[in-house]
């Protein structure tokens, strides 16, 4: 479980079978990848209203529910107008082919 | 471990991942660990669709979240890999006999 190491300290979105994502810095992580973030925030995506983001303060993630962690580009985030954006949520990773 | 060490060979190959929310991730592996996790590196995704990794450029994907892993035909041998797998497969025969 190296994999998070070199990504300690830094801002990371963090992608949830749910379809969630939360931003936040990387405080620590386990074995079982549960996650701590720190100044963290949970950004909600619509199609009616723009992004909207919901401050969380901080945050444990279950290892279980993690779809992702990505390493955030500080000035490409800056760059993006989250205001602006309009998109639907994210589908559950859960029973991923069951036909509703 | 067989799989294991077959993604190991592909490391610094260029390669698409499924995800079982249907997000296809385009992106050079950097590495796998026994989990199959995975790490890729300037990744491009439909971010239009999936503005959720805006601003993203190495991402760390949990092997249980994927469903496909799309290569490319010349980085597999296909014998190499038959061969392994019958290794592998009369291995743990092997194994099973001589726990009884």
């Amino acid at each position: 479980m190296s994999g998070l190491k070199e990504y300690l300290g830094d801002r990371v979105k963090v992608l949830t079978s749910d379809g969630r994502l939360f931003i936040g810095l990387l405080e620590g992580y386990d074995q079982n990848m549960n996650i701590v973030l720190t100044k963290s925030e949970e950004l909600i995506f619509s199609m009616d209203k723009p992004t909207i983001r919901k401050n969380t303060s901080g945050i444990l993630i279950r290892g279980d529910d993690i779809v992702s962690v990505g390493m955030i580009d500080e000035d490409l985030e800056k760059s993006v107008e989250y205001n602006k954006i309009f998109a639907t949520n994210l589908k559950t990773t859960k029973r991923s082919f069951k036909i509703k | 471990m067989l799989f294991f060490s077959f993604f190991k060979t592909l490391v610094d190959q260029e390669i698409t991942v499924e995800l079982k929310n249907d997000i296809q991730i385009v992106g050079t592996l950097l590495s796998v660990d026994q989990y199959l996790n995975l790490k890729l590196d300037n990744i491009q995704v439909d971010t239009e669709k999936y503005p959720q990794f805006l601003a993203l450029k190495s991402i760390f994907l949990r092997g249980t979240n994927i469903r496909y892993i799309h290569l490319n035909p010349s980085t597999v041998d296909t014998n190499l890999l038959q061969d392994a797998s019958r290794r592998e497969a009369m291995a743990s025969a092997g194994e099973k006999i001589a726990g009884r």
